[in-house]
């Protein structure tokens, strides 16, 4: 048995108890325990010990921590740092502009990360909605993975698992035509959906319930649609007229809810929910929505689904693979084809993090220099202190005060620079970023405490080093050096600047790339009308002489899709002699017969589709009819070069003439010739590759018609334009848009990161520039004696600058070592994103670690040319 | 003094400092209090009361006569001042004059 008083007991008594009755207490304590021990045996004792341990904390045995003269000094120590910061305008101002430039932008960082972060979390039951996707494979090689799904028998999964509560089909995604009062409008985000859909998502109600679509033919409106319609009128039991592109009728809708629009950070943008109008539309393409049941798993729902394919698919489920997507993953980690919304990556989001971290990371770094430098100036002060009394604490209290004055002002600043960019951040990123101001106080206030303490107490810490009389006499030889904490902080802030301005000059050089790549087609002075409805059409023709007889338009002509938006309608090719197994799969593309002229595209070689091919666009009928109808026309055909080698041609003159046959599922357009080879171009953005393409003539396909200008008037352009439209189809609403402003569409994301890191660097170099002149008149203040004597025995500029400029350029080089991996490793993975890419090179590295290095350099001899117009003689009598 | 500003506990620990003079310590007392009152009062609380009596001048106190068994920490020994030893003959007095009161009104 120990005889040994339990060790915690006493470490808490020493730590309460003040040292006046430390001693007899122990004493006390331990004579009780030696007595216990053998009363009642060691556990009890030990117990016991404990217990008196407690009941000792009273008010009078505790250490009095409270000193007037503390309390009151911190007074005098707000005074003496206010006028220490006056007196150092310079140096403040330095400080606090670095800091609060870092930390606006760390904010700023803050806010979009967790508006990132925080897409569809808002549903309430977004834990447990999920999405359907659909996957097809085949053995060509041909791999797509949808964001929807077109199998008519997913609808029976909700019947036939447990698991399930609800499904919503979110279906008739196209673009809608609608018709109020005699005013027409064209919704996108509008969707045929299942009467249950209020319970899967928080689709807030303003009027009706949740009941609203489950009568066919009824509508629920966003609040700022329903105020488009119908101005202050009451919006609920109106009628609306829809108009249904399948069989071009029109259909009237009534309405029966309004809700509230919805927020900007969500994967599924609803403005216009109409009823499903029975079970027999339940088909087609949709977007597929499931509520699990509460504590159902989606991982057994998942593993269930192999063998719902297999038993419903009429082919067996062959090449066909369907998968549940949470819906709060969405927005960060699915990419597939047809997203509802372009989707971002979650690499951006770490991205951004890690500069984030970097920004406050060396202004923090900064500011701990900035610190220590002014610290020297303070010595002769804590001298005068120290010899007055102060002790420990309150000096380190003064170092302390100093530092939060200046962070805790930086950080309000910061807050209030925020504010003053975030309409900038608002216009780069397009949508309101939220800012969750509770936990940026929070947050805040730690950073503040964690900075303050952390660069304070140690300048403080040398300061109080020194000897009593040195200090006095303001003697700063005897300055410790603490040349590797020095170095190591130096050298961080040197890479952190050149990564972030390597970073940011390889992402300008893709940019650039990405934006001034030849596409392949000509996008200027290009005028597009947007997805035309089928009676549109259906006189394409007469409506395309009218445009022609426009002064200042060039030429007209139709497409089946815009370049700048995927085509994806791939199809099987069959070349005749060839075996049936050995189909290939492409994109069908459908022009009129002047498409490539408008586009600008060349032809390879051969011609284009002989205007003798050219038909009346015919309505799509019955199925079968339709079938018939385009498997019995002429055909010629076009391919595109990346066809041409796909179907294993190494020569134009060897596709032309051959015959092919392009289908998709039952509609097949009929055996024809190739006729023309046509010059790859970008139909998608540089993300994607070219894929192979057949070109067809088919009227009803041409979905767009194209309208090259002549002149550059376009507000009377479109006037005339649409008043052609508005003549000829007074019910139809009509969406005109620019090619050029589409194709910068496609490359937002790398135009928003591009400034934002431009931002972001710029602000780090700035910072890091602050620390370099900080660190440099720090370590010239320490050598000035030894400079002096350099002086008087005869060094030039150049001699001082030789020397003292070693020992960065060092740092500048051991930085550029460790950072060259780093931005190789990153700058390879993102670029790997990229189809269509530059190579990676040295020149980002180089130049930025030249433009660093002569920054570093450039302060150097700027400091020392200050210190030489100094007289060596004054510096060498302060003795 | 008047008597009744010492309460029933100050005036145990005025009687058992009295009693075990010149050992009078914390430990000390709290074994006493055990043996002769039969209260368990821990050494945070006879710590208090000893604290209390001596700023109000009752008790002085001085360190000295440590042992082994303390691991050599000396003890903080009290003493009645005079004025301390007056109040607790005073108390002793009035309660007897009482009870004599109370045992003759008894009889």
């Amino acid at each position: 048995m120990s005889h040994k008083p339990p060790k915690y007991a006493r470490r808490l008594l020493e730590f309460f108890c003040s040292e006046e009755w430390t001693a007899e207490l122990l004493g006390d304590l331990e004579e009780q325990y030696v007595d216990n021990i053998s009363d009642k045996g060691g556990l009890r004792a030990k117990l016991q010990y404990w217990w008196e341990v407690f009941r000792l904390m009273r008010p009078h045995i505790f250490i009095n921590r409270r000193k007037h003269s503390k309390v009151m000094m911190t007074k005098n120590h707000l005074k003496t740092s206010y006028r220490n910061l006056m007196r150092n305008k310079a140096y403040t101002f330095i400080n606090l502009a670095g800091m609060s430039l870092a930390f606006a932008f760390a904010l700023a960082i803050f806010a979009y990360v967790s508006h990132e972060l925080s897409y569809d979390r808002y549903h309430t039951n977004a834990d447990r909605v999920f999405r359907v996707t659909q996957r097809f494979q085949n053995n060509d090689g041909y791999d797509i993975h949808w964001a929807r799904v077109n199998l008519t028998w997913v609808n029976e999964l909700a019947a036939e698992s447990p698991e399930i509560e609800s499904l919503v089909r979110f279906q008739s995604f196209r673009p809608r035509r609608v018709l109020v009062n005699q005013q027409k409008f064209m919704e996108s985000n509008a969707f045929a959906v299942d009467s249950e859909v209020f319970g899967l998502f928080d689709f807030k109600l303003l009027a009706g319930d949740k009941n609203a679509l489950s009568e066919p033919q009824t509508v629920v409106l966003t609040e700022s649609i329903a105020t488009k319609y119908f101005g202050t009128q009451d919006p609920m039991g109106q009628l609306i007229e829809i108009y249904d592109d399948a069989t071009d009728m029109r259909l009237s809708y009534t309405v029966t809810g309004v809700m509230q629009d919805q927020p900007s950070n969500t994967h599924l943008p609803v403005t216009f929910l109409s009823s499903i109008n029975g079970s027999e539309e339940r088909t087609g393409w949709a977007y597929i929505y499931l509520l699990l049941k509460q504590n159902s798993f989606a991982e057994t729902l998942k593993a269930k689904l192999p063998e719902f394919v297999r038993e419903k698919d009429e082919n067996g489920g062959e090449g066909i693979t369907l998968d549940l997507q949470p819906i709060v993953d969405i927005h960060l980690h699915s990419n597939l084809s047809r997203e509802l919304k372009a989707n971002s990556n979650s690499s951006y989001i770490i991205l951004f993090s890690i500069v984030a971290v970097f920004l406050v990371l060396i202004s923090s770094v900064n500011f701990a220099n900035l610190s220590i430098v002014k610290s020297l100036s303070r010595s002769k002060e804590v001298g005068v202190r120290r010899v007055l009394g102060s002790g420990k604490g309150q000096l380190y209290s003064l170092f302390i005060v100093e530092a939060f004055v200046l962070t805790g002002a930086s950080i309000i600043l910061a807050m209030v620079l925020y504010l003053a960019i975030s309409p900038w951040l608002v216009s780069l990123t397009g949508h309101p970023l939220f800012m969750n101001w509770t936990s940026v106080i929070f947050g805040g206030l730690g950073l503040i405490v964690l900075i303050a303490v952390i660069s304070s107490v140690y300048p403080a810490r040398i300061v109080m080093r020194y000897a009593l009389g040195s200090s006095l006499r303001g003697n700063v030889d005897s300055l410790p050096k603490h040349t590797r904490f020095k170095k190591a902080l130096i050298g961080l802030q040197f890479l952190i600047a050149l990564t972030l301005l390597s970073g940011t000059l390889l992402l300008q050089r893709q940019f650039s790339f990405l934006t001034s790549s030849q596409l392949g087609y000509d996008k200027e002075q290009l005028l597009a009308i947007d997805n035309i409805p089928t009676e549109a059409k259906a006189s394409y023709e007469v409506f395309k002489t009218q445009l022609m007889g426009i002064n200042g338009i060039q030429d007209v002509s139709a497409i089946l899709e815009l370049p700048t938006r995927p085509v994806k309608d791939e199809g099987r090719v069959l070349i005749a002699g060839r075996p049936e197994d050995e189909a290939f799969t492409a994109d069908i593309q459908v022009m009129d017969f002047n498409g490539l002229e408008v586009l600008g595209i060349d032809l390879v070689a051969g011609s284009n589709i002989p205007i003798s091919t050219k038909s009346q666009p015919r309505l799509p009928g019955p199925e079968e009819d339709f079938q018939a109808f385009l498997a019995s026309k002429r055909r010629a055909y076009m391919i595109n070069e990346s066809a041409l080698k796909t179907f294993g041609w190494s020569t134009p003159e060897e596709a032309i003439n051959q015959q092919i046959t392009w289908s998709i599922g039952p509609f097949s357009l009929g055996q024809g010739p190739i006729v023309g080879i046509v010059q790859d171009f970008h139909q998608e953005s540089l993300h994607a590759t070219i894929d192979p393409v057949v070109f067809a003539y088919e009227p009803i396909w041409l979905n767009n018609i194209l309208i090259k200008t002549a002149s550059n008037d376009y507000p009377s352009l479109i006037g005339k334009i649409e008043k052609i439209w508005d003549e000829m189809y007074p019910e139809l609403p009509i969406k005109l848009i620019f090619a050029d402003q589409e194709v910068d569409r496609l490359y937002q994301a790398e135009q928003v990161q591009r400034t934002l890191m431009m931002a972001f660097s710029f602000i780090a170099i700035l910072i890091t520039l602050l620390g370099f002149y900080a660190i440099i008149s720090y370590n010239l203040e320490r050598r000035l004696k030894e400079m002096g004597i350099r002086k008087v025995l005869g060094a030039t500029l150049p001699n001082l600058f030789g020397l003292l400029s070693r020992e960065y350029v060092v740092l500048a080089f051991v930085s550029l070592l460790l950072s060259v991996p780093l931005i190789w490793t990153f700058g390879k993975k993102w670029l790997e994103a990229y189809m269509y890419r530059i190579e990676m090179n040295g020149t980002s590295i180089l130049i930025s670690f030249g433009f660093l290095t002569c920054i570093l350099l450039a302060t150097l001899v700027f400091q020392i040319i200050k210190l030489n117009r100094r007289n060596p003689v004054e510096v060498l009598k302060a003795e | 003094m008047k008597p009744q500003d010492v309460s029933s506990q100050e005036e145990i620990i005025l009687l058992s400092v009295g009693s075990l003079e010149p050992e009078a310590y914390a430990y000390g007392l709290q074994s006493e209090i055990k043996t002769e009152a039969n209260l368990n009062w821990s050494i945070g609380t006879i710590h208090t009361i000893l604290y209390r009596l001596e700023s109000k001048g009752l008790l002085k106190s001085e360190m000295g006569g440590s042992s082994g068994k303390r691991g050599g920490r000396s003890k903080r020994l009290h003493r009645l001042t005079t004025r301390g030893y007056d109040l607790a003959m005073h108390v002793q007095e009035v309660r007897k004059t009482m009870w004599s009161k109370l045992s003759t009104n008894k009889l």
